[in-house]
């Protein structure tokens, strides 16, 4: 059977803020397969954390809950899934690299233990056999001199080894789905190469599925099979990488590729040419989330939210796909 | 870390060196004149002229405080004006329950108060988190001899599991000396419990909130584990801090137990060489507080090299 290995079915996630909940990501729907990597896309604060959080469970609950959806992993469904059999999957099957290399290392550990810690964890060997693996992890993500940097502490250590060391953890026990929340971002540009490389060449050796989630439409270019658009909590837009390229249909999208493409002839502002900010999401109205920064709006816009439509591969929730597809009906 | 270890002994000579300052000075400057002081009341001028040689009153200031300093270094205190005892031995004598008596403090604080504050922690909204918060603001207003007649009237006269007052000597038994501080312990403890618990919570708090701590979960790791490898490490700073200041707090501060339990300890002693202005011995005591002091800060100092090797790289 050719079941896609994570499938996410109309996610949302809310933030319980006193009496009233707050949508922060809204019916998000994409699939995986195996081997494959997908790209989450967006602004800051679009709710690209929040979906990856939610999908390996590790959303903070004492204001945050999954407010409806599926998430299908291996064919499981994450969110009924028991505390315990969660905690089996994590680190194991599913891993994550946080968008925070600089803070998401115990400061007070070395870091072969680190590593090693959940090798223990999950293999049940022996620390000093889980030490000789994290060796070989060090190698693998090109941190030279491993033996000596096992022994140091998180502070002894740059940005980048640091992210690296997240990903030898996050891939200590080859894991199906690893999820990779913006990896380079803290990182300067001659290392966020390295790392993004890094992550592909791990992806075709072991035949991980990966979730990388990015600000930017260049990484994507490197690395997506697929791509999600996110804005203001909801999929803007989702293809196949090279028709997203070419057949943008959301104009937030258009707008998204039109940063990148002024960024190759030079100037290097990422997604600010976009004018005006992504909406408050406790602001939303009924209306299109993006029609505030839309030169195409239309009254419709205004007063009704366009519903994610296309084919299977390419859908987009804009209003402007519907009026395409009846002038050409 | 051997250079981190001189460096901070090294740091304390000043303060030990200020502390020994003050204290002379604060006999050699108490107004009037300290050799009719520390003849009394009914001496003779005769007596008094005495005394001024004994202790080299008559040489200048600086001199004698050199010679002063000279004789504590060697430990000679001088005698006590009331018992004509050496200080040195009178001193020996009290420390032994006054020590054991803050240890059993300090021990029985830290076993209640760690978990305590680590529950209240992880779940602020529990029913322990309530109780503890509760309990604390009632360790920290109600008086140490209010808690003391209470466990008095119930363990000690009610069930007759402890003495109602009294210390047994180390030398009758190790067992016996600790039954006998158990009540003193106990109603001391309640104060340092409170305190403690509210650090380890505080502390403990703001680790949660650590991106660690999310990769500890992400790993796998069940709380437990979570607990005892990732959070409790990087929450020992400020709980070792408070447990350290506590202790040199106890050393110096038991005055009120010990007469209440009426131990023989130091705590007696100072608030009865201060109501006898028996000098030598309060001279000997403040600086055997402020070495006190300087010596749990620098073991604080150790043990926070030992958990965050930031401070010991
Ligand atoms: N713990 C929280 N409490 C309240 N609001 C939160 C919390 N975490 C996230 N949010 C809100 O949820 C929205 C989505 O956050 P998320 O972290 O998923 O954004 P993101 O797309 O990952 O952004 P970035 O690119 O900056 O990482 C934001 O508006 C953010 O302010
Ligand atoms: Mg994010």
């Amino acid at each position: 059977m050719n079941l896609p290995l994570l499938s996410v079915e109309n996610l949302s996630v809310s933030l319980d803020a006193g009496a009233a909940s707050v949508p922060l990501v809204r019916n998000v729907s994409f699939s995986i397969d195996r081997g494959e990597t997908l790209c989450l896309v967006g602004e800051s604060g679009c709710g690209k954390s929040l979906t990856a959080l939610a999908i390996i469970g590790l959303l903070n609950r004492e204001v945050m809950q999954v407010s409806s959806g599926r998430i299908l992993f291996e064919g499981r469904d994450l969110i009924s899934l028991g505390a315990g059999e969660m905690r089996r999957l994590r680190g194991d099957r599913i891993a994550i690299v946080f968008q925070e290399p600089m803070t998401s290392l115990n400061p007070v550990q070395r870091i072969g233990r680190q590593i090693a810690e959940v090798i223990v964890e999950h293999r049940g060997v022996s620390e000093a056999d889980a030490l000789k693996q994290v060796l070989r992890l060090l190698d693998l993500v090109r941190i030279p001199d491993a033996a000596r940097r096992a022994q140091e502490f998180p502070h002894q250590l740059s940005g980048g080894m640091r992210q690296r060391v997240m990903i030898a953890m996050a891939l200590a026990l080859q894991p199906a789905l690893l999820i990779a929340d913006e990896p380079t971002t803290a990182l300067d540009v001659t290392i966020q190469a390295q790392v993004l490389t890094l992550i592909d060449d791990l992806r075709r050796e072991f035949d991980t599925s990966v979730l990388l989630i990015t600000h930017d439409l260049g990484v994507v270019a490197e690395m997506a099979d697929r791509v999600v658009v996110l804005y203001a909590g909801s999929v803007a837009e989702q293809a196949d990488v090279d028709d997203l390229f070419d057949r943008p249909v959301h104009p937030y999208t258009r707008g998204l590729l039109g940063a990148i493409r002024q960024l190759n002839s030079g100037s290097r502002d990422r997604l600010a040419e976009i004018p005006g900010n992504v909406p408050n999401p406790v602001s939303l109205d009924a209306g299109c989330a993006f029609r505030k920064r839309c030169a195409s709006a239309m009254p419709i816009c205004h007063s009704e939210r366009p519903p994610l439509q296309g084919d299977g591969l390419h859908r987009s929730a804009c209003w402007l796909a519907k009026v395409g597809e009846e002038v050409m009906a | 870390m051997t250079g981190y270890v001189l460096g901070r002994l090294f740091a304390a000579v000043p303060v030990l060196l200020a502390v020994a300052v003050f204290v002379f000075l604060l006999l050699s400057l108490v107004p009037g004149d300290p050799a009719a002081l520390i003849a009394g009341d009914f001496a003779s001028p005769q007596q008094v002229e005495a005394v001024r040689q004994a202790l080299g009153l008559d040489q200048p200031l600086l001199q004698r405080f050199l010679s002063w300093m000279g004789r504590m270094l060697r430990g000679d205190f001088g005698l006590s004006l009331f018992s004509r005892i050496p200080v040195s031995q009178l001193i020996a004598q009290r420390i032994e329950p006054t020590l054991i008596l803050s240890l059993m403090t300090i021990v029985i604080a830290v076993l209640f108060a760690v978990p305590l504050g680590l529950v209240a922690a992880y779940r602020p909204k529990g029913v322990v988190a309530r109780v503890t918060m509760a309990g604390a603001v009632l360790g920290f207003s109600v008086p140490v001899f209010v808690v003391a007649f209470a466990l008095v009237y119930t363990l000690a006269l009610g069930l007759r599991w402890f003495p109602v007052q009294g210390y047994k000597p180390l030398s009758q038994g190790a067992w016996a000396a600790l039954h006998s501080l158990v009540l003193p312990a106990i109603s001391l403890s309640f104060l340092y419990i409170a305190l403690i618990a509210r650090v380890t919570r505080a502390a403990v708090l703001e680790v949660l909130r650590e991106d660690y701590v999310r990769t500890a979960h992400a790993k796998g790791l069940a709380n437990r584990k979570i607990v005892s490898r990732h959070v409790l490490s990087n929450a020992a700073v400020p709980i070792i801090t408070v447990i350290g200041i506590g202790f040199a707090a106890l050393l110096g501060g038991v005055v009120v137990t010990e007469t209440v339990f009426s131990i023989p300890g130091l705590g007696r002693l100072t608030a009865d060489s201060i109501l006898r202005r028996d000098y030598p011995v309060v001279q000997a005591l403040i600086l055997l507080f402020a070495g006190v002091y300087v010596v749990v800060n620098l073991a604080v100092d150790i043990l926070y090299a030992v958990f965050d090797p930031r401070i010991r790289y």
